[in-house]
């Protein structure tokens, strides 16, 4: 500044409200207080019109003093003046330098003031050069800010042209409008970095509190134009609806789910939840997925059976006789169905048990189920598991998904409409499992009395409660259950059927059955017992009665032929006509071998389609060495065979066996049929016998069959399945057995019209065995040829246990 | 704006070829206290108004007439001779002549 050196010890002085003026700042001033006005009188005749301008520290004060005017003042020009009557002057000044007012003289009518001149400060350091770009960046946003209160880019464009940074400072401290001690501190500030700091500060609270505001402005805006919008959507849905017909659709569908949910018995918690997505579904429009999803939902919610069970029958007498009239025999699975209900009788309370029935294919597992459904009173539904992978078949999908369901479990009592149905799970033991999760788990849950009364299925996602639901599952084996679902369930076995219950059977409910299937009666086509009894041994084999039910049904078809070309007269079917209805015979009795070689016997096994017979051959290999076992045997087996042929070793002198046999030739053990696996040491006595029958040349009885384990010192322990395995003996054509003797109580559950016809051998070590099964005839072998016996071809099935 | 330094003195500005003519109110400027500099391109004029003509027992009600330091910046098209300035003032107008190379 060209007057920096200028030292005026004497100006009039302007003292000022509310404002500081800065360097090179226009700011215009109204001026009314006499003493001002006389202070400008004499600035006016001074030839370039300076004068001192301070602002007072309190704007109150109407006659300031020396205490009263900060310190630091500004020298300026009088750039405008005009007069608005006698005491009031409008000016416009301009700053031009800051001054320190070291006194003031008040002698005049007018103040004047005597100050020394404060250079601009010029000091530079790192921290101010960062603060003075900081500002201009903040100053640029600033820019955009205030876009509708400034000339556009007014602050940007004035930072460009000016170059002191004190000059950026002062700009800024005018245009931010700040407080006046603040203005007179950035005013007085003796040093850029000061001045810079302050103004930094300032800026940067003017731009918070702008963002603030605009937030503000923001929010009340939305919060009025939210519920605008919320209104104008509304009247245009509804008005869409109307026009579109949806209106009275819509309406009417939620007004019946209320009235449901209104009657539904479900408990309290979840109708609260059903209420609310009701009420969710009256704000949707009808189209959305998300209102089919959720009339689904509460659809189903409304229909499932919280509360409604059906009365059960608990009459004794009638159920027995529902269960007879259903199915013939199965006493034992009978009288726990009564006992069963004995105990409802006793404590309706009482937690029903979870029963499982296990045999072989076509005993009557499923339709046992149906009937004590019928003999209970209850509803019944059959749910197949055979094959079943995924664990939401049975606990369902969460509603999440698209398409959601729910499990089987809950379909099944939706569809009921009762909570306490009987549910047979069919094929429990033919439960598949992959990533998609253990379908036995959830079972688990489904299964367990102290766990189903809070079911809770995905989709439903409310806990229902299974446990008045009579569960009976049904099985062919036991093997391939989970031992934990096991557990849980009351195993009851159903075995097959002799000779003369199948035909029991045939005549009471197969024949009717297939009658009915032609429409034609009893009386028209005759089937005698003898007929039956005929069709049973020689072309089925079967522990159940299905392979029967199917000849059955071609019997009457082929019977029913001349009747559909108007032939009335009754038919009677009779043995001679079999072979040309059912074509040649498929199962003979002579299926045994007759004047067998030494080293074949008859062993008995049991599989999972019930029992069969099994032989076992044995012959010398001259030159070979030790034991050759062939037919897909087990290694249990085959440990069987090595420990009746050490036994034999070991016996040998009492046996009357040669001993140098053993040094001379190998033996090789086969068991036909060589497609089929066998397993199990039920076959020892059968291979023991077979040996010693080879090794002293003395045939085995034709007659005769026999199963049980062995052990190296020669006693016979007992096995499984004995029932199952005399029955098959029994329709080969068996007429002696010989069993361990422990198994002797298993005979009790035979039927006592086969047990009549059977010879029952108990043995306690192999000694007795072989003193039963051998002939004591000793044959040559080579005189007779075996005769061959038919057999079904068969194809090879899982597993045999001899 | 309310934002300056100094005052500027209307001008105006007159070529014959690379001659040029520039006139700026100065009234009541001693000529003693203007100052024209030329560098490369640009006439720089500066200076300083007083106000000299105070009568004693008049009160000031109007006040337009800017006083205080003024400076004017001209750029011309060519490089001026700074050697062949020439200046006259009269009646409150200051010219200036000179030459662009």
């Amino acid at each position: 500044m060209n007057t920096a050196t200028l030292k005026t010890s004497n100006l009039p002085l302007l003292p000022v409200k509310g404002m500081v003026l800065f360097i090179n700042i226009e700011h215009p001033v109204v001026v009314g207080r006499p003493r001002s006005l006389a202070a400008i009188e004499e600035a006016l005749k001074g030839e370039d019109k300076s004068i001192i301008v301070v602002t007072q520290r309190n704007s109150a004060t109407a006659e300031p003093g020396r205490e009263d005017i900060y310190d630091v003042g500004t020298r300026a020009y009088i750039h405008r003046m005009e007069r608005h009557g006698d005491d009031v002057v409008s000016l416009v000044l301009r700053g031009s330098e800051r001054v320190r007012i070291t006194d003031i003289d008040t002698s005049e009518p007018w103040l004047s003031a005597s100050y020394d001149v404060l250079p601009l400060p010029d000091d530079n350091s790192d921290e101010t050069e960062a603060l003075h770009r900081d500002v201009i960046d903040k100053a640029q946003q600033l820019d955009r800010m205030k876009a509708a209160e400034w000339p556009k880019g007014l602050l940007t464009q004035m930072l460009q042209t000016l170059k002191d940074p004190m000059e950026h400072v002062y700009v800024l401290a005018y245009l931010l409008k700040l407080e006046v001690p603040k203005q007179q501190a950035i005013h007085e500030a003796p040093t850029r970095a000061e001045g810079m700091r302050l103004v930094h500060d300032a800026i940067v609270h003017e731009i918070q509190v702008l963002q603030l505001q605009e937030e503000i402005a923001a929010q009340a805006a939305s919060s009025v134009t939210a519920e605008q919008r919320q209104y104008m959507l509304r009247q245009q849905m509804e008005a869409i609806q109307k026009e579109l017909g949806e209106d009275d659709g819509e309406n009417s569908e939620i007004a019946e789910l209320k009235r449901l949910l209104d009657t539904s018995e479900m408990p309290e918690e979840v109708a609260k939840i059903a209420r609310r997505e009701v009420e969710r579904l009256q704000k949707m429009p009808a189209a959305a997925q998300e209102y089919q999803m959720t009339h689904g939902y509460l659809k189903l919610l409304v229909e499932l059976p919280w509360n409604k069970s059906t009365q059960d029958k608990l009459d004794l007498d009638e159920a027995r006789r529902v269960l007879d009239e259903q199915h013939f025999n199965m006493k034992e699975v009978k009288d726990r169905i009564i006992e069963h209900l004995a105990v409802r009788k006793l404590n309706p309370g009482a937690s029903s048990t979870i029963l499982c029935f296990v045999g072989a294919p076509g005993v009557g597992k499923t339709s046992l189920g149906a009937s004590i459904a019928t003999a209970l009173g209850r509803e019944f539904e059959r749910i197949s598991l055979g094959g079943l992978h995924d664990e939401a078949e049975l606990r369902g999908h969460r509603r999440t998904y698209i398409g959601a369901m729910p499990g089987r479990i809950i379909q099944t009592l939706r569809r009921k409409g009762v909570n306490n149905p009987l549910i047979l799970l069919d094929e429990i033991d033919k439960l598949g499992h992959d990533y998609r999760g253990d379908p036995a788990a959830a079972l688990m849950e489904i299964l367990d009395p102290s766990q189903n009364s809070t079911f809770r299925d995905n989709y439903l996602d409310q806990p229902f409660d299974l446990s008045k639901i009579f569960f009976v599952t049904t099985a062919n084996t036991l093997d391939t259950i989970p031992r934990p679902l096991l557990d849980r369930m009351e195993v009851l076995r159903l075995s097959g059927y002799t000779e003369e219950e199948k035909v029991e059977i045939a005549k009471r409910h197969l024949l009717p059955a297939q009658l009915k299937e032609v429409q034609l009666t009893a009386e028209q086509i005759k089937v005698p017992d003898d007929v039956l009894h005929k069709v049973v041994r020689s072309w089925t084999r079967e522990a159940g009665v299905r392979e029967l039910n199917r000849q059955l049904a071609r019997i009457i078809r082929k019977s029913a032929v001349p009747f559909a070309n108007g032939v009335t007269t009754p038919v009677t079917v009779t043995v001679e006509q079999l072979t040309q209805l059912l074509g040649p015979e498929r199962h003979t009795d002579d299926s045994l071998r007759r004047d067998p070689l030494p080293g074949v016997t008859t062993g008995m096994a049991w599989t999972e389609h019930g029992g069969d017979v099994l032989f076992v051959e044995a012959v010398k290999t001259p030159g070979g060495k030790g034991l050759a076992l062939t037919g897909q045997l087990g290694e249990i087996m085959k440990e069987s065979a090595q420990t009746a042929l050490s036994y034999l070793w070991s016996q040998a002198d009492k046996l009357g066996i040669d001993p140098e046999v053993f040094q001379n030739s190998g033996v090789h053990i086969h068991v036909p049929a060589g497609a089929i696996p066998k397993d199990g040491p039920s076959a020892g006595v059968t291979m023991a016998t077979s040996l010693v029958s080879l090794l002293t040349g003395r045939p085995v009885r034709s007659d005769t069959a026999m199963t049980g384990e062995i052990t190296l010192a020669g006693l016979v322990l007992p096995v499984g399945g004995i029932k199952e395995k005399v029955l098959a003996a029994h329709r080969a054509g068996i007429d002696r057995i010989v069993l361990p003797e422990a198994n002797c109580q298993d005979l009790e559950e035979i039927d006592a019209g086969v047990r009549q016809e059977l010879e029952f051998i108990p043995a306690v070590n192999l000694q007795q065995v072989f003193n039963a099964a051998l002939t004591s005839a000793s044959s040559t072998g080579n005189a007779v040829q075996p005769q061959l016996f038919t057999r079904e071809p068969r194809q090879p099935s899982p597993g045999a246990h001899p | 704006m309310f934002y300056a330094t100094s005052w500027k003195p209307a001008t105006d500005l007159f070529r014959a070829g690379n001659d040029w003519l520039i006139k700026m109110e100065l009234a009541g400027v001693s000529p003693a206290e203007v100052n024209v500099h030329a560098h490369r391109n640009v006439l720089r004029v500066q200076g300083r108004r007083r106000d000299l003509y105070l009568q004693s027992g008049y009160t000031c009600h109007k006040l337009e007439i800017n006083y205080t330091d003024f400076e004017r910046s001209i750029t011309l098209p060519g490089v001026i001779d700074a050697g062949g300035i020439r200046t006259e003032y009269r009646d409150g107008i200051l010219r200036i002549y000179l030459r662009t190379l």
